[in-house]
């Protein structure tokens, strides 16, 4: 029985490589300390640990980054998965680490060494970062892993009692602690009785050392592979019309009805790859303002779609693959919130898979004092709670494109509302706006800018 | 320009913090600009900015009304004016008591609390979207006078909405007034609003939305624009109101404390009867006529001026500081007189410097007194609260420093405002040398290329607008101000962060310019060194040894400063001094107070050193423009030195008038904040060759000046600096052990830490000897059994993580033999001590070496009480190298008395032909030399700025390493990073100082990675 323990020490700075040029010197800080840095950086003498002034005073064109700043979780789940191609047992430790079993796996790869090597070669085409070693248990794997130098990882420890403590999971005071008194490794602390060891390190610490030294087994919660609904639909008969797919759909929609509600879960995308004869398969996406379960609400929106789809050859089969899984209820408003009523969300509905998702839109306020800026389209979903705070009134209808005018045709109805915003990002304006009635009797809303006099929208 | 029928009566300033976008002065110079009649500074429970508005509307022809605007629990705003000198008290015990229950910056109050004390105010109600009309009747009710409904039009809401306001104010029979509330003095000012309102709450422009203003008509308007907003009769309403106003600042009556006269006796019959005793305890009865005519003089102008309290009170000061043995020095502008000097606040014979009194305090200057009294720094908080109790809390408070934003916090604001990424910050903060002040902002930034150059020319705008902003009140250090009656009726007062701390609401410029007295209660390191030293000896000596024990002009004194032996000497010690004293070679006090002050920015910068110095040495004439000069650069050989010089300069060279004389020395304390010197610049210089004096002589001057800054240093200061300096000498020279005994005791001080003055005076041939559970108090302390020069016992204190009070009880008990056994101290002590005691090897006498007394001490467990504890099984540990020896040395205390790590190292082949600091001396002027060692201090200082000082530390002492800028940059990893390194270079030697010109400079930290792997730590 073997452990691997495969680690990313700077998966975010691996990832903020491929967004720059290779010649970009880049630093990741954490505490105003610098804690993962590139090769360019390393070369102009940043190094880690150093404060951010003397990392600027040392590379003066360092790209710096905050930790914080930083999310890499999704890329590291995947590195995980990926990582379950190699094993059964996956589990996952805290700092971008993951724990490999090598239960059963001999049989396999015949060597630790070849199962490592295995590991290394597929991380190493994934282009990131990462340091790999093996032992008996899982925590000496760890700890053997982390007296690795990412630039020069054959550094490192090969056995655990060699090991220094710095490198162990112990406290750094108890390290220091025991240092103080001449002990610096593994092998000497084990050598150590154990009565007299347990009452310097206390139960955890001892704890940690005995499940090192395979004295005392590691609970591990493992990984599983992400739930996904995918399933292919093998026809009797190819079909050249899409009447044909109709009743094979139905069959399928009810069979993905049946896996949603076994799990509790519903969904607002699904995929239908069709297969035909001779031809490339087709994916035909299906997107829904709201979740969906029942085999009716999909079957509605696949006949939708499917009235506008042409079949270039026969279809042999078709498979359904659905990943954006939700639990049921997971669409929970607010009491007070005006809800959109279940007509709406099928209009919506409707209207998306007719005419394409990024179609629909809605109308929004948004936070800002210019006019032309003072509104937005949202995508459908997502919420908008804002209100404008001016108590002048607004237009209906803004004119698409600023109008001049002559004002001796308009009479001035209201003062002025003077609005100067927006010299930040160049699109700056000074206006003094008025409602007026022009000769056809129209309100309109009209401004002044730099003695110019421009129609902008009608009241009525 | 006539006035106008209008005044704002709701201006807010920068003082309400983050939310003012102009100063003070701005808003009254362009109230006057625009005609106002007058204008209300009324920022939010606060009258901090009210002295800079004053001192603005003297000048200009515009009347000033002081008052503050309040926001109660309820959402109302009030506005709060004073009438009248009742009214400003009101309005200051009113803003005391709302700021009095909470915490440091803010304060509370509901519509409740506006029921009283406020009869003689005038108040306003801010009409804005949260009042309601019962608000305005209950306020009505409980005021019983007439309140005044203050309308705003900014153009961002319609005039509908006013007109509401109208109908609500006719409902309640109350009358409008206008205002326009503004927040800044000019429209352009819009910009930095935004930032403002984005650093407030905590967001960025670009995102801050509608928590932004809608357009920059919150400014002061002109009268066509006020005619447009607001019925005619709400103007004059303002007018009107303004008129009511009549309350000055300089109406406040300020009086110094009078306790400190007993009864029947003035306060000039007991200051002369004072003296008098004085005299007879300075002088006996050898006063000289000359003296008697001087002291005659200086109590004429006291009493003239008025000035008898204010001398009684730091006579009351410093007599409790000497009736508790608390060392202490008078200084500053009139410390240095003789009246001071038979008061004993100063120790320096005014015989011996010649000082001037007039040159302290100037009735063409007008300003008050100034003295500073520094206190033993462990002691000062005894003196504190002495003045709090004799005074009481409501008389005495702490003045206010006011935190400006600097260029540095102005850019890291504004650029998280503006969202620029923090990587071009930092660039922005640490790319730019920023080290001369305000000037060339704009060029600077956009020259950096960090920015494109628009938005460049935009931010450095911001910047220079923003910085000099007040951000924050804080505490200054030791400024009291105490008065006769209530402080809460002349300033209000709020809470300092510190817990029973309470700070007015004006600092030091505020109270100069309303001539309101301070007395700096100061905190002085040296002075508790020197009083731990006198302790230590009058001890030995078995009688009271002070201060005038000291002989003076010790020729062995002078001659150890003449080598720049000056490790721990109050204000000689650092680099810069050391390596001046063999070129200026003191040898009597007066060149000593030259010394403190030459090794400043101001000479510097000035170029006033090396003339001085070569007119010492005979090697250039001295000479002067003219005999005015030369009474005022006489004494320092024609080269202007101290600041009092050049002040005088301006106005004998350069026909400065006392105000002026005046205004410049303020300017100088602040230009690098506000850049207001520049005005003073073609002044002096016209004047100067005006009145025929060469163009290169003013603008050095000018240099001078600048260079002052904030770094100024009178020659009263230095006077009394000098004194200090002498005796820390004296007591080095002749007293050594004791003297750097009173030195570890005093910690944390000076420039050195405790191993770097236990090294030099080892150096010294004085014994230290380690820390011993058997031998060690806990302080360190002195041992003359076996060493006649007596040697040093190293404390416990100086391990890390040891509680004092933990161990009074451990050693008031120690059996006179010592302990004998672990045990007895297992039973005292807990486990943490314990370990770090067993860390420092402070067991080493009663139980072998430190891994193995660690280890023991690690398996203490508290005793149960019917239990015995097992044994443990016995574990025999390796004995610690001599490395590991080192290493714990440090992780435990900071110091090692073993050998130093270079002394390890020096065989290295890395090392090889690098010589040694004792070595460089047998070197040559221009030798090429390797020298290696510890990096223990890396300085570029402002006034140099091409170079960096790296200072190198072995095990023969240190040294001095220049490192030019060329240099600096072309092997930056090496200067920044090294903790060991080795420069290749040439030696300079000039007049004994020795400088190495770094060549090529050499990382060699590894090698302590080395001793480390060495020590078995493998990392």
């Amino acid at each position: 029985m073997y452990w691997i323990y495969l680690d990313f020490p700077q998966l975010a700075l691996d990832l903020l490589q491929r967004e720059h040029p290779a010649e970009h010197a880049l630093a990741i800080h954490h505490n105003k300390q610098i804690i993962q840095l590139n090769q360019v950086a390393y070369q102009l003498g940043v190094y880690l640990g150093s404060s951010l002034n003397t990392a600027y005073q040392l590379a003066p064109q360092l790209h710096l980054y905050q930790q914080a700043d930083l999310s890499c979780e999704s890329y590291f789940d995947s590195l995980a998965q990926q990582a379950l191609q190699y094993c059964a047992q996956v589990a996952l430790h805290e700092e971008q680490g993951l724990y490999i079993s090598g239960a059963g796996m001999l049989s396999i790869y015949q060597q630790p060494e070849k199962h490592l090597k295995q590991l290394a070669e597929h991380y190493q085409r994934q282009q990131v970062s990462f340091r790999i070693a093996y032992a008996e248990t899982a925590i000496a794997a760890r700890w053997l892993v982390r007296s690795q130098d990412i630039k020069h990882p054959e550094t490192g420890t090969k056995h655990l009692p060699d090991l220094a403590l710095s490198y162990s999971d112990l406290p750094s005071a108890q390290v220091t602690s025991l240092q103080a008194m001449g002990l610096y490794t593994i092998k000497q602390l084990s050598n150590l009785p154990r009565p007299e060891l347990r009452k310097r390190l206390g139960e955890e610490s001892l704890g940690a050392l005995d499940q090192a030294l395979g004295l005392q087994n590691t609970p591990f919660t493992f990984i599983q592979t992400k739930a996904c609904y995918q399933q292919r639909f093998p026809l009797l008969s190819e079909t050249h019309t899409i009447q044909g797919l109709s009743f094979p759909l139905k069959q399928a929609c009810q069979h993905l009805q049946q896996w949603l509600r076994q799990r509790q879960l519903s969904s607002n995308t699904l995929l239908l790859t069709l297969s035909f004869r001779d031809k490339p398969s087709e994916q035909v996406s299906l997107k829904s303002a709201r979740l969906l379960q029942t085999s009716q609400d999909w079957l509605a929106l696949f006949r939708l779609k499917l009235d506008t789809l042409r079949l270039p050859a026969a279809v042999l089969e078709f498979s359904l693959y659905c990943q954006a899984l939700y639990p049921l209820g997971s669409e929970v408003s607010s009491l007070f919130e005006q809800q959109q009523s279940s007509d709406d969300n099928l209009l919506f509905d409707q209207l998306s898979v007719r005419l394409g998702e990024h179609t629909i839109s809605r109308l929004s306020c948004q936070a800002d004092y210019r006019p032309e800026r003072a509104s937005q389209y949202l995508p459908l979903q997502q919420q908008d709670t804002l209100s404008y705070p001016s108590l002048f009134p607004r237009p209906c209808w803004l004119l698409p494109q600023l109008k001049p005018i002559n004002i001796r045709h308009f009479t001035l109805l209201s003062p002025p509302e003077r609005i100067a915003s927006g010299w930040w990002d160049e699109q700056s304006i000074n206006r003094d706006y008025y409602m007026a009635q022009c000769p056809q009797q129209g309100i309109a809303w009209i401004f002044q800018e730099n003695k110019q006099w421009f129609l902008h929208g009608w009241f009525a | 320009m006539s006035t106008l029928p209008f005044a704002e009566l709701n201006a807010q300033s920068n003082f309400s913090f983050l939310y003012g976008a102009s100063h003070p002065e701005e808003m009254v110079e362009q109230a006057e600009r625009y005609g106002y009649q007058a204008i209300a500074i009324t920022d939010d429970c606060s009258l901090s900015g009210v002295v800079r508005a004053h001192q603005a509307a003297e000048q200009l022809n515009i009347n000033l009304i002081i008052g503050s605007q309040f926001t109660t629990d309820e959402q109302c705003q009030l506005v709060v004016l004073a009438k009248n000198l009742n009214a400003y008290q009101q309005l200051c015990r009113f803003v005391t008591q709302a700021r009095k229950h909470s915490k440091k910056g803010s304060y509370q109050l509901s519509l409740a609390q506006f029921d009283q004390g406020l009869d003689q105010c005038l108040v306003l109600v801010k009409a804005n979207k949260n009042l309601q009309a019962t608000q305005l009747s209950q306020l009505k009710q409980q005021l019983k006078q007439p309140i005044y409904l203050l309308l705003h039009n900014d153009l961002s809401q319609p005039v509908s909405l006013l007109d509401n306001f109208r109908q609500l104010a006719k409902q309640q029979q109350i009358d409008c007034v206008a205002s326009i509330n503004p927040r800044m003095h000019l429209a352009n000012r819009k910009k930095l609003t935004d930032i403002l309102d984005a650093i407030r709450q905590h967001s960025t422009v670009q995102q801050a939305g509608f928590l932004l203003s809608s357009n920059a008509e919150r400014r002061l308007l002109q009268w066509s624009h006020l005619q447009q907003r607001y019925l005619a009769e709400e103007l004059t309403r303002s007018a009107t109101l303004a008129a009511q106003c009549s309350f000055s600042l300089n109406e406040i009556r300020y009086q110094y404390p009078k306790d400190n006269v007993p009864k029947g006796y003035s306060a000039e019959q007991y200051l002369r009867q004072l003296v008098e005793a004085g005299i007879k305890q300075r002088f006996g009865d050898n006063l000289s006529t000359e003296l008697r005519t001087q002291i005659e003089h200086e109590l004429a102008l006291i009493s003239e001026l008025h000035y008898e309290h204010y001398f009684l009170t730091i006579y009351d000061i410093v007599a409790y500081a000497r009736r508790q043995k608390i060392l202490c020095q008078g200084r500053g502008s009139a410390a240095n007189s003789v009246v001071c000097y038979c008061l004993n606040i100063t120790e320096v014979n005014p015989q011996q410097v010649g000082l001037l009194f007039e040159r302290f305090i100037s009735k063409e200057r007008d300003e008050p007194p100034d003295i500073d009294v520094d206190f033993e720094h462990q002691r000062r908080e005894e003196v504190i609260q002495y003045i709090y109790n004799k005074y009481g809390r409501d008389r005495a408070a702490l003045a206010a420093s006011i935190v400006t934003y600097r260029t540095r916090s102005a850019i890291n604001e504004i650029g998280k405002a503006l969202a620029i990424p923090a990587h071009i910050l930092h660039g922005l903060n640490h790319n730019i040398d920023w080290r001369d002040g305000n000037s060339n902002t704009v060029n600077k930034i956009v020259q950096a290329g960090l920015l494109p150059e628009n938005n460049a020319r935009s931010f450095a705008e911001l910047v220079s607008q923003l910085r000099g902003f007040p951000r924050h009140l804080s505490q200054h250090v030791g400024g009291f101000v105490i008065a006769q009656d209530k402080l809460c009726d002349l300033v209000p007062i709020e809470n300092a962060a510190m817990p029973d701390r309470t700070i007015i609401q004006w600092d030091k410029d505020d109270l100069e310019a309303l001539h309101l007295m301070k007395v700096d209660v100061l905190a002085l390191g040296m002075l508790s060194a020197i009083r731990r030293c006198l302790a230590s000896l009058s001890q030995r000596e078995q009688h009271t040894i002070s201060l005038s024990d000291i002989p003076q002009d010790d020729k062995a004194t002078y001659d150890m400063l003449c080598q720049g032996d000056s490790v721990g000497i109050f204000q000689v010690e650092s680099r810069a001094q050391m390596s001046m004293l063999p070129r200026l070679k003191p040898r009597n006090y007066y060149d000593l107070v030259i010394e403190v002050a030459i090794v400043r920015p101001g000479p510097i910068q000035g170029d006033m050193v090396h003339p001085y110095l070569r007119r010492r040495n005979g090697e250039e004439t001295v000479d002067y423009p003219s005999p005015e000069v030369e009474s005022v650069l006489a004494r320092t050989l024609g080269v202007p030195i101290f600041q009092e010089q050049v002040i005088k300069l301006a106005m004998v060279a350069a026909g400065f008038s006392g105000g002026e004389a005046d205004q410049l020395r303020r300017a100088m304390a602040s230009w690098k904040r506000n850049g207001k010197l520049a005005y003073f610049k073609d002044k002096l210089i016209n004047g100067m060759q005006a009145r025929g004096y060469p163009a290169d002589f003013a603008e050095r001057v000018f240099s001078q000046i600048q260079g002052f800054g904030e770094y100024g240093f009178p020659e009263s200061h230095s006077a009394s600096f000098a004194l200090l300096v002498y005796i820390s000498s004296w007591l080095k020279c002749h007293e050594p052990a004791a003297f750097c005994c009173a030195l570890l005791n005093s910690q944390p001080m000076g420039f050195y830490s405790p191993s770097q003055l236990i090294q030099d005076i080892q150096r010294h041939g004085v014994t230290i000897l380690p820390i011993d559970i058997n031998q060690s108090d806990w302080e360190h302390s002195l041992d003359y059994s076996q060493h006649a020069k007596g040697a040093i016992r190293l404390g416990l204190k100086q391990i890390k993580g040891l509680n004092k009070g933990k161990f009074a009880h451990l050693l008031a008990n120690r059996p006179s033999q010592g302990f004998s056994h672990l045990n007895q101290l297992t039973q005292q002590l807990d486990k943490t001590s314990l370990e770090s005691l067993a860390t420092a090897d402070a067991f080493a006498c009663l139980a072998g070496h430190r891994h193995q007394t660690r280890w023991q001490m690690s398996g203490t467990e508290a005793p149960l009480p019917l239990f015995d504890m097992p044994n443990e099984a016995e574990v025999n540990l390796t004995a610690p190298s001599e490395i590991e020896d080192i290493k714990q040395d440090y992780l435990a205390t900071r110091l090692s008395l073993r050998r130093h790590p270079m002394h390890l190292l020096r065989e290295h082949q890395a090392l090889k032909n690098c010589y040694s600091q004792t070595q460089l001396h047998q070197c040559k002027h221009g030798q090429l030399v390797k020298v290696a060692g510890l990096v223990v201090g890396r300085q570029r200082p402002g006034s140099s700025a091409d170079v960096t000082f790296v200072t190198l530390e072995d095990e023969t002492g240190n040294s001095n390493v220049i490192v030019w800028s060329a240099t600096a940059k072309a092997q930056r990893q090496a200067l920044i990073s090294s903790r060991l390194l080795k420069v290749h270079g040439r030696l300079e030697r000039c007049d004994e100082v020795i400088h190495i010109i770094a060549g090529k400079l050499e990382d060699c930290s590894w090698l302590l990675a080395d001793l480390s792997v060495r020590s078995r730590d493998f990392h």
